[in-house]
């Protein structure tokens, strides 16, 4: 029977291991475009390369065309640009940096799947003969200039040697204003980030994902603080292990930003550190405040006001908005002074919306397409935004067909690729 | 986890109790040594934890009735039936498992089940339904000890055919993954109260898709982690 039991437990350890997934940042080091005489893009050149492009080389791995965009974030005085490649395939995407070598455009950076765990390095140039002088000279683009992206791109850290390369096809969609909101700050912790769910990290993140907008989860600590966090307790799905447990509001903010860490190592944030880092550091340009708690409201709405004046004053586009998702958040938010005036976003029914004069309805995905009910509301002078989509087919269809001004979903990149796309 | 491990330990001190016994006169249903009876019937329970990347703050282990049934055909040949019900979600596996002993203490099978599962459910007055089919072709093995306790350890290949889900009138999913991922199972199987056998196992399933988390309308493409209780009466 010892046999038994010894062989029972070795076969049990090997086999209930849990797998912990992890899809690292790969090195990007590039000597080429490290160079001292490469230079920065202008944002002529960089304005020039946006656009939808096919893949030759590289369509097997990510799809048959790509949306490139650039985003930008600022630190102090530096703002550094980022180049992303929306693919169609597995929610691919690629962030890259570039530069000008003499005649040449480089590209450096990583790409990843956020459905898996795959990612590796890339490296792109546009040379000469594929075109760069058209990107690099001050004449607009005309439709004679063809020009083309070649590269390799690998697995991992290795150092990249598989064939890629796009082919410009035509500029991007920007018909009509369209919110691509990233839910939790920029994307989920299980889809493994570089950076954990609604942290400080993850927002600098979101344009590189596709994000235009944000929607971030609040709850008040035990002293009041509003704070960015999910779920009701410390988790060991949220954060690392710290001997903190239980629910989140039985904690202070000095407790919680002492001893807890997210799980890539980050702090939670406090609401205001969130908006800070929008307004300053990013070119977001939506806030959803995902009310997770029932209580007042009246801190989140001063701080509302307040990021919104500051935004103004700098001349950023952005709406902070109150969300409501539910009865007793309405109650909460129609309790407060002047709360017509409070732009809100209303997660319950058309009717709802009109008690809170909400400016965004934002019913759930699952109730389909609803085209009727979205142009009742624009035609209040209201937006409809849908929340939750992260299926490819269905983020296609909701674009394709459906009317809404905005999509929220854990992979942006995903919802970027097929609204720039869209003919 | 650890109430598996606290039931392993009770389970296997049962031995002090148990008499030796000839394999044809045990029951077993897991255990691949070909059987002596026509029929052969289970009945129990499987409880298998959703991972908290799909389930998020709600981590919960999900119980389902298992009906297991196997009728011998011929000396080798069995059919292998299987039902896992929890009412709004269900599966139902069929499929041929060949069998046959190596010696006197180990025997082998290897076997094919197709499953079809389907599951109705209103969520916040949203009908939503799904389906898909499955196959998961398996290989045991089993070593029965001196004291009647037979040891199964079996691995399977999960395989996912038109996995289809509706919310109200819009399809959310229709998909394919030919290979899904792979289980790993350890079972036990002795004499129990009266004249019944008992079965109690582990099985650790590594998948990007288990049926029983169709309503999550999950979007991984990775092989996640579902362990799973299984406990049985054998009739």
């Amino acid at each position: 029977m010892k046999q038994l039991i010894t062989i029972a437990y070795i076969l049990l350890i090997v086999t209930s291991c849990r797998r912990e997934f992890v899809a690292p940042v790969p090195n990007t080091d590039w000597d080429l475009f490290n160079s001292p005489t490469a230079v920065r893009l202008t944002r002529l050149t960089m304005n020039k390369m946006e656009g939808i492009y096919s893949f030759g080389a590289g369509a097997d791995v990510f799809g048959d065309s790509t949306a490139l965009k650039w985003s930008y974030t600022v630190s102090g005085n530096d703002t550094s640009y980022k180049l992303s490649m929306f693919c169609e395939k597995q929610a691919a995407y690629f962030i890259l940096e570039g530069k000008r070598l003499d005649t040449s455009i480089l590209l450096n950076g990583y790409w990843r799947k956020l459905v898996n765990t795959e990612t590796g390095r890339v490296r792109l140039t546009i040379n000469q003969v594929n075109g760069s002088n058209y990107l690099i000279s001050p004449s607009p683009l005309n439709s004679n200039n063809k020009f083309a992206v070649t590269g390799t791109f690998s697995y991992g850290d290795a150092v990249p040697d598989r064939p890629v390369n796009i082919q410009y096809n035509r500029s991007l969609n920007r018909t009509t204003p369209f919110q691509i909101i990233a839910h939790r700050g920029g994307g989920r912790t299980a889809d493994i980030l570089p950076a954990s769910e609604n942290s400080i990290e993850i927002l600098k993140l979101a344009p590189q994902l596709g994000s235009t907008g944000v929607e971030i989860d609040v709850r008040l600590t035990k002293d009041g603080i509003p704070i960015l966090y999910h779920d009701a307790r410390l988790n060991e799905r949220l954060v690392q292990k710290s001997g903190l447990l239980g629910p989140i509001e039985n904690y202070s903010y000095a407790q919680l930003n002492t001893i807890v860490r997210l799980k890539n190592g980050e702090r939670i944030p406090t609401l205001r550190d969130a908006l800070i880092t929008i307004v300053v550091n990013t070119p977001l340009n939506l806030v959803w405040l995902d009310i997770k708690y029932h209580g007042s409201l009246q801190t989140v709405a001063a701080l509302q006001a307040e990021f919104q004046q500051k935004a103004n004053n700098m001349g950023r586009t952005l709406e902070i908005m109150i969300g409501i998702p539910d009865e007793e958040v309405q109650k909460n938010f129609l309790a407060l002074p002047n709360s017509a005036s409070i732009p809100s976003i209303n997660e319950l029914s058309p009717e709802k919306v009109i008690q809170t004069n909400s400016k965004v309805w934002a019913p759930r995905w699952t109730l389909g397409l609803q085209n009727e009910e979205v142009a009742a509301q624009q035609a209040q002078g209201r937006r409809a935004y849908v929340w939750t989509l992260d299926i490819p087919e269905n983020i296609q269809q909701f674009i394709l067909e459906g009317r809404f001004d905005g999509i929220l979903s854990n992979y942006p990149s995903v919802v970027a690729y097929y609204h720039y796309a869209k003919k | 986890m650890r109430i598996f491990l606290i039931l392993l330990v009770l389970f296997g001190s049962l031995h002090t109790v148990a008499q030796e016994v000839p394999i044809e006169g045990q029951k077993r249903i897991h255990f691949p040594h070909p059987m002596d009876t026509s029929w052969r019937i289970s009945l129990g329970f499987t409880a298998t934890t959703i991972p908290i990347d799909i389930a998020e703050e709600v981590h919960f282990r999900v119980p389902a009735g298992d009906i297991h049934a196997v009728k011998r055909i011929s000396d080798k040949w069995y059919l292998d039936g299987r039902i896992n019900f929890q009412i709004i979600q269900n599966l139902i596996t069929l499929g041929p498992r060949w069998s046959t002993k190596i010696n006197d203490r180990i025997s082998v099978a290897l076997g094919s089940d197709v499953g079809y599962w389907f599951g109705f459910i209103n969520q916040q007055n949203i009908k939503t339904s799904g389906s898909g089919w499955q196959n998961y072709p398996n290989i045991s093995f089993g070593y029965r000890f001196n004291k009647a306790i037979l040891l199964t350890v079996k691995a399977e290949s999960i395989m996912n055919f038109g996995i289809k889900s509706y919310a109200g009138e819009m399809q959310v999913t229709n998909d394919y993954r030919l290979f899904s991922g792979s289980a790993y199972s350890i079972l036990l199987e002795q004499p129990f109260v009266g004249k019944k056998s008992m079965t109690l196992g582990f099985r650790a399933m590594y998948t990007d898709y288990f049926w029983q988390t169709w309503t999550l309308f999950e979007s991984y493409d990775r092989n996640l982690f579902f362990p799973q209780l299984i406990v049985g009466l054998i009739l």
